[in-house]
């Protein structure tokens, strides 16, 4: 799905990314792994196409990308419903948001604006997000951080479903996770 | 969700409705001299007012991570800021034209000049948001300050032309004025929507 030749990308000078070289197959859940500063964000980014001024080659057969990155593209003043209905990358289904609200315990807050909600309850709503998008695609930053075991579970149980479905998943986590086909270290 | 954000539509209609205010209690309430200025002073109220909300046409996307899912979702930049920059307009600049017809008779401006007025608002308006926008794109992590220095210097041309069209109002030279507004208007359009992409392209490299 995804083929990456001499990628090299530097940040102010600074060389951040140095000759990679890797493919990712269609239905592979990858672990990047990587110290702080390592530059796991930066080739996420660069995957989804947000950074293009890298050298070398990214060939993708993806038709879609879902990205979820540090900052999680929601409006604070709107309430969840809001956020989530505002979101452009699933088509409305009422009754699979209805099934997404109580999975991910966010049924009683619905209404509450984005900035009443902690860190873990914010990562549960673009989690949503991610339960309800059917892409080829999904590239994801730290996508377990701040969440509680049961989150966690949660998010696993999503990915694989993706991955059931045909998806590749790419994630970074400084977590040993067990769901991921290969760990791609920098 | 811009009008969840009250001080992005409020803010300039609240700053346009003090500065005109002000500008007869300066000036004391002679009507000839009153209506000499009226309509300078409501363009550059209008333009002082509208550097208020280009902070917020993209920085919050920005911030908030929007501008990632947007670039990553492949979808067409150019749409997006559009309608951003439309509804921008639409929320803080439309209510100013609509004031400014009302005060426009606190200032004793004849009803033909008030409506030249609202005409070249129209399209005048949409220049200064796009500018706007343009400046709110360079500076994305910057002050405000940088990005109203940026932006007052390109509007005056649409300044100019605005006063102009009202002060000739009784003359033929009226419609000369409203075709190069308009003319600038068409013009600009792609030009600094393009210029804001590439301006927000250059916070990604």
């Amino acid at each position: 799905m995804i083929k990456v030749e001499n990628l090299s990308y530097s940040f102010n000078d600074f060389p951040l990314l140095e000759n990679l070289n890797f493919e990712v197959y269609t239905s592979e859940i990858i672990h990047l792994k990587g110290k702080n500063g390592s530059g796991k964000s930066t080739l996420l980014k660069i995957l989804s196409g947000i950074l293009n001024n890298f050298q070398g080659k990214v060939l993708s057969t993806a038709k879609n990308v879902f990205f979820l990155g540090h900052n999680l593209g929601l409006k604070e003043s709107l309430s969840v419903k809001n956020n989530l209905l505002l979101d452009y990358r699933f088509n409305d289904n009422a009754q699979l948001l209805d099934e997404a609200y109580k999975l991910f315990e966010l049924d009683s807050l619905i209404d509450t604006k984005l900035f009443n909600l902690s860190q873990g309850q914010r990562k549960k709503v673009s989690l949503v997000q991610l339960f309800l998008s059917e892409y080829d695609l999904f590239l994801l930053d730290e996508p377990f951080a701040n969440l509680d075991k049961k989150g966690i579970e949660l998010i696993e149980s999503t990915i694989i479903s993706h991955q059931n479905r045909g998806a590749s998943i790419i994630f970074t986590s400084h977590e040993t996770q067990n769901i991921s086909s290969r760990e791609l270290v920098l | 969700m811009y009008l969840s954000r009250s001080s992005s539509f409020l803010g300039p209609i609240v700053f346009f409705l003090i500065t005109i205010t002000l500008y007869p209690l300066a000036f004391g309430s002679d009507e000839e001299q009153l209506a000499e200025l009226a309509s300078g002073i409501i363009w550059i109220s209008i333009l002082l007012a509208n550097l208020l909300s280009h902070q917020f046409i993209f920085n919050e996307d920005y911030k908030d991570g929007s501008l990632d899912l947007v670039l990553a979702s492949g979808k067409s930049l150019f749409v997006w800021a559009s309608i951003k920059i439309f509804v921008n307009w639409y929320f803080s600049s439309l209510p100013l034209i609509f004031l400014s017809l009302v005060t426009s008779f606190m200032l004793y401006l004849p009803l033909d000049a008030a409506l030249i007025l609202a005409l070249t608002l129209f399209l005048g308006t949409p220049i200064l948001s796009m500018f706007g926008a343009l400046a709110g794109a360079l500076t994305l992590e910057r002050g405000n300050i940088v990005g109203s220095s940026i932006v007052i210097p390109m509007c005056l041309p649409a300044l100019i032309l605005g006063i102009l069209a009202i002060q000739s109002y009784k003359n033929e030279e009226v419609f000369f004025y409203i075709f190069l507004l308009a003319a600038f208007l068409f013009f600009s359009i792609p030009i600094l929507i393009a210029s804001c992409l590439g301006a927000i392209r250059l916070h990604f490299e």
